[in-house]
């Protein structure tokens, strides 16, 4: 065994790849939504001297 | 509301000035001209009240009329004597002088707003600048009370209104205050959901992996068996493994990959019931016996045959075939579906060729 077939069209490095784009993408739109949550916008602010 | 010390300003303000003003409104009222006849008049008027005031003044004091004549009488004898037309030029300039002061005090007391004689065209030629200032005012009776009135009215009203929409800006806060948190707690739980989605697809991802190897070795396999080249030392599925075939009597070797043959039992009686092998006679795929580096299992085979399959690990596949996970669990389950096959094909042609 131990045989790798030349022509295969599937590989371990493309599925990487495909994991690793959409990683990225994830990681951006996590980023993105706790920059939104981080920010208050000073309303807790006021909640709080209301 | 307003507050005391504005309201006091106020009132101040339009008690002061409302007073002049309506004095002004009143004697616009009456608008007679400055004749002489009026101004003659007052002049009797103011002549005969200072007169009496002097009058009085002279008695408070013990004075009387007839000890002031006997007492300038000598002064009067002495111009008495003057020639006459001196006494004419002196009476003349007396007279003249005693008019126009006269006269003077007069206007002046006609210009004034709380005397009785007040006359406002006259008020208007001696005080011009303030007339003019104060005039708009006076058109109306109590303009300053009114306007002191509507003011108040008016800020009070602000007031409330800006109370009112205050509380409901306030109220429109809270609205987007909650609407805000409502929108954090779902991006939160979308987060925790992006976390696990990944985690997912990572983890099926390897599944992924892990099945596409085993269906290309499948593919190398079968071209393997096509070509009549398909035997034990081709069948590696990432683990050694041995497998024997239960007998009467015992276990009889088939084979194995990966493992020293020389090292293997050819036959194990049954009698040996702490073989490892032995003991994975009552076992089957879904319950193997398991050691540390160790699974095996019994497998009836198509023809019937039953054959004790075991897989050997090492430190590289010791934790991708590890039973107490479930990753671990699902491997060994594929492992033993293309082993099981593999040997199925073995064992037919093995038959077909007389024994492999």
């Amino acid at each position: 065994m131990g045989q790798v077939d030349k022509d295969r069209l599937y590989s371990k490095q493309l599925s990487d790849n495909y994991i690793l784009k959409h990683k990225l993408d994830n990681k951006r739109a996590r980023e993105k939504a706790l920059k939104a949550l981080n920010d208050k916008h000073n309303l807790y602010v006021k909640k709080a001297d209301s | 509301m307003i507050d005391n010390k504005r309201k006091h300003k106020l009132i101040v303000l339009s008690k002061e000035l409302n007073d002049l003003l309506n004095a002004l409104h009143e004697s616009s009222k009456k608008i007679d001209k400055v004749t002489p006849k009026l101004v003659l008049h007052n002049t009797a008027v103011y002549l005969w009240r200072n007169i009496r005031t002097v009058k009085g003044l002279l008695t408070g004091l013990g004075i009387s009329a007839g000890w002031i004549i006997a007492y300038t009488a000598d002064a009067f004898h002495h111009l008495l004597n003057l020639p006459a037309s001196s006494i004419l030029v002196l009476s003349s300039i007396i007279i003249l002088l005693s008019g126009a002061l006269l006269r003077n005090l007069v206007l002046n007391e006609m210009s004034t707003v709380s005397s009785e004689m007040f006359h406002l065209g006259v008020y208007e030629k001696r005080n011009r600048r303030e007339y003019l200032s104060l005039i708009s005012m006076a058109k109306e009776k109590d303009f300053i009370l009114t306007l002191r009135e509507q003011l108040e009215s008016e800020l009070n009203e602000d007031i409330d209104k800006l109370k009112s929409e205050l509380k409901k800006n306030k109220e429109v806060i809270e609205q987007k205050y909650d609407a805000i948190n409502q929108k954090d707690d779902a991006l939160n739980i979308l987060i925790e959901e992006l976390d696990r989605s990944e985690a997912a697809a990572i983890f099926f991802k390897e599944k992924s992996d892990f099945m596409i190897d085993i269906l290309y070795q499948l593919k190398s396999k079968l071209n393997l068996l096509v070509n009549d080249q398909f035997n034990l030392d081709n069948i590696d599925f990432g683990s050694n493994y041995t497998l024997y075939k239960v007998e009467e009597k015992g276990l009889s070797i088939i084979g194995a990959y990966g493992i020293n043959n020389a090292e293997l039992d050819v036959f194990i009686p049954i009698e040996r019931e702490n073989n490892p092998y032995i003991r994975s006679l009552k076992k089957n795929q879904s319950n193997p016996f398991i050691l540390t580096d160790f699974i095996s299992w019994k497998r009836t085979l198509q023809d019937g045959s039953e054959w004790i399959m075991s897989l050997h690990l090492d430190d590289s596949n010791r934790d991708k075939l590890n039973m107490k996970i479930e990753t671990g669990k699902l491997n060994v389950t594929i492992t033993q579906e293309v082993l099981w096959i593999c040997c199925e094909l073995l064992n037919k042609f093995a038959d077909e060729n007389g024994g492999s």
